[in-house]
């Protein structure tokens, strides 16, 4: 038996619809997207919930080279798409893959974890390396890039009434490589740190370098001292050495009561060395 | 509220109270094979099928079923007559308590109806949701194993 008792659920036509409902009675209405974090809901009040599902946000489009994905698509259907596998080396599917087991991909929404307010996702980390954008209805359809949601918990980004209706991903060029890493203690652990990394490798120097540390940070975060490491240079093993220690000492780390924070520290050097390793010291064989 | 919901193709109507899961509504139902384990998503017991895919029972809140088409393993056979892939778990030894087995079955068939040859691989990635104290899972894998063949063997 879970706390809060749901006493209406609202099958919505449109966005206006949902939206005018979650305004009427802020608190006691919630979103149900894939709903598994219903149960786990503290809030006494609420009562209410508008089902998302009829609305059929549920699509992913290839839309010029890049990728257009409906927030209510669940994570198994990410994992297996062939354009999400075929998109930025596989990345987005890769963190999808990496979230919670099977049984509870089936159920959760791509919208419903880069929104989730405590517990930061393989895919919000995915999405801050890719520079996805949030298209969100509030009352018109905006646009907000992740770099600027994520600027602030996402309860803040998203005020009552806010849908998140699709999440799209731009067009990456051939010469653009990306990597994405989670560790846990078991694979369907919650993440002690996740990491993307993209870079683009032209005559073996590195540009345009992202790398987004996530799970073991706040907020998923740019660590922009360790990218202005990479920037314009050609990758060596004592610049990896340095990137990686750059990466530790300037990551912003939260309380976690599984391990210290010079674990982290220490884990975060040692995952982004291995995936400078692995990813970005061959020659680019294009996609 | 009044929910109806279809269970291996029977109706039902149910009141609640609002704070249900879907486990415990199938569980009043008579549908034991459904267990509760941890309530929180993390080790399969209540799986069943909804839309051909394998769901935590657990996580779906009751009001939310409202029109849902549910499969549990008794759709699968019974003793009289079981289904390949419960025969498979037989032979393969891959039953002990069999607390876990209802759910790894329903897990096993979401996967052959997707993939009816899958890797190993694949085997281990549809099961991972699904935890068992006794087997150690190789026989659980051997017997999926074992349920494709024979389910292609009967196709072929
Ligand atoms: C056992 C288990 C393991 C898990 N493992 C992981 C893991 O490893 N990594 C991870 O990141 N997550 C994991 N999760 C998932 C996570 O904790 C949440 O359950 C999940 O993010 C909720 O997604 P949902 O689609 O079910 O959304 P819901 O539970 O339906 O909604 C959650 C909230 O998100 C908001 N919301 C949802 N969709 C929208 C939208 N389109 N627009 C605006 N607001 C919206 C609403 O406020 C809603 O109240 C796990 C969950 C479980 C149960
Ligand atoms: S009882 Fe549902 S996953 Fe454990
Ligand atoms: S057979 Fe006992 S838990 Fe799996």
């Amino acid at each position: 038996m879970h706390i809060c008792k749901i006493k209406h659920v609202h099958s919505v036509a449109t966005t206006a619809d949902a939206r005018r409902l979650l305004l009427a009675r802020p608190g006691q209405t919630g979103i149900l997207a894939g709903g598994t974090s219903t149960i786990f809901s503290h809030k006494k009040e609420l009562d209410t919930l508008v089902d998302l599902r009829p609305l059929q946000l549920n699509q992913i489009k290839t839309e010029e080279g890049g990728l257009c994905i409906g927030s209510m698509t669940c994570l198994t259907d990410l994992v297996f798409a062939d354009t999400v596998k075929d998109y930025a080396d596989g990345i987005l599917s890769r963190a999808a893959h990496r979230t919670g087991t099977t049984l509870n991909r089936n159920l959760c929404t791509l919208g419903g974890l880069l929104v989730h307010p405590y517990i930061w996702p393989e895919t919000a980390t995915a999405a801050l390396a890719l520079n996805a954008e949030f298209h969100i209805y509030r009352g018109t359809e905006e646009q907000v890039d992740a770099a600027t949601f994520y600027e602030q918990a996402p309860a803040k980004s998203l005020p009552c009434g806010d849908i998140v209706t699709d999440i799209s991903f731009p067009s990456q060029p051939a010469s653009r490589r990306f990597a994405f890493e989670k560790y846990a203690s078991t694979h369907n652990e919650f993440a002690w740190l996740t990491l993307a990394v993209g870079a683009t490798l032209e005559s073996g120097i590195l540009h345009e370098v992202v790398i987004v540390a996530g799970a073991a940070t706040p907020l998923p975060r740019r660590l922009t001292e360790a990218e202005a490491c990479l920037e314009g240079q050609t990758l060596t093993q004592p610049l990896i050495l340095e990137t990686a220690a750059r990466a530790a000492e300037t990551m912003q780390v939260g309380r976690d009561i599984r391990c210290s924070e010079q674990y982290k520290r220490d884990l975060c050097a040692g995952m982004l060395r291995g995936i400078l390793e692995e990813t970005f010291s061959t020659p680019t064989t294009g996609k | 509220m009044t929910i109806s919901l279809t269970v291996n193709g029977n109706a039902h109507e149910v009141e609640l109270e609002g704070n249900e899961t879907l486990l415990d509504v199938l569980r009043a139902l008579g549908y034991k094979s459904v267990k509760y384990g941890c309530g929180e998503g993390a080790c399969g017991a209540c799986t069943v099928i909804i839309d051909g895919k394998a769901v935590n029972s657990c996580l779906i809140p009751a009001p939310t079923a409202d029109g849902l088409s549910i499969i549990t393993v008794e759709d699968l056979g019974d003793v009289q007559k079981l289904s390949v892939l419960q025969q498979a778990f037989i032979d393969a030894g891959a039953v002990q308590c069999g607390f876990c087995t209802p759910g790894m079955i329903l897990s096993s068939k979401a996967l052959l109806d997707r993939t009816p040859r899958p890797t190993e691989d694949e085997i281990k990635d549809a099961l991972d949701g699904n935890l068992c104290r006794c087997t150690g899972y190789v026989q659980i894998i051997e017997a999926v194993q074992l349920a494709a063949e024979r389910l292609q063997n009967q196709t072929a």
